[in-house]
């Protein structure tokens, strides 16, 4: 699949760049490389859409993907070789999310993974991989302050609709899909550590 | 109304994105296409 979509991003940069007279191989490389994320994400997001609306779980689709790239926006997180495994992953997460709205999670459960959800944001967040790592102090420092506050948000969203609306299916879909992410973050942590110690 | 030329906009959307992806976001999903030499040494 990523050789499909970096075609089409080679196409699109030398259909955008037709006019110029010479691209060099660097300039390329970075418009290759903008294009094949934006068309990553558009092709992700439409696979969830499509696999939503077959379904008939839109909005059970918008509150898992919607949790979890909210928090991993901020806090980072192991990542799979190839884009299909990273699509994979996806419909893994989608499809754990709906499975556990469907049940009752005791409340023990729901504070256990509380605990661990905020334990490993305050600890790790935000956790980026050596191919795209954050070294600039102040965006690292937005990152964090971001996934705390987004945390919070999701919480409260948690909250709400759990305990005040009594709608525990949205409640145990939002912490599925946090806990996924701070899972992710910890294989990172743990891979990250395996390579310094091969350093 | 300013005419906008397509193929500038594209070429440039995609240099913005690339340059504000590297050292400063996190992709949504699980997966993290390779960030060219050439990006890594700008920044």
């Amino acid at each position: 699949m990523e050789k499909i979509i970096e075609k089409l991003a080679n196409k699109i940069v030398h259909w955008s760049c037709s006019n110029q007279s010479e691209l060099g191989s660097e300039q390329e490389e970075i418009l290759v490389y903008g294009y094949v994320l934006l068309l990553e994400n558009a092709y992700k997001l439409l696979v969830l859409l499509i696999v939503a609306l077959l379904t008939h779980t839109l909005t059970e689709t918008i509150i898992i993907v919607g949790s979890l790239v909210l928090l991993r926006n901020f806090c980072g997180g192991v990542h799979c070789h190839g884009s299909i495994g990273c699509t994979l992953s996806m419909i893994g997460v989608w499809l754990a999310g709906l499975f556990v709205s469907k049940i009752d999670i005791p409340v023990p459960v729901i504070f256990v993974m509380a605990g661990i959800i905020i334990w490993t944001i305050v600890r790790y967040a935000p956790q980026t991989t050596r191919n795209n790592p954050i070294q600039n102090i102040s965006v690292l420092k937005r990152k964090r302050i971001g996934a705390i506050l987004v945390m919070f948000f999701l919480f409260g969203a948690a909250y709400v609709s759990g305990i005040l609306w009594g709608r525990t299916d949205i409640m145990n879909m939002i912490l599925t899909a946090m806990l996924i992410e701070v899972i992710s973050m910890l294989i990172l942590v743990e891979k990250e550590e395996k390579s310094d110690e091969e350093d | 109304m300013k005419k906008i030329d397509l193929k500038k906009a594209t070429a440039k959307l995609g240099e913005r994105v690339a340059q504000e992806s590297v050292g400063k976001s996190i992709p949504w999903f699980f997966y993290e296409p390779k960030v060219p030499a050439s990006l890594k040494e700008k920044k």
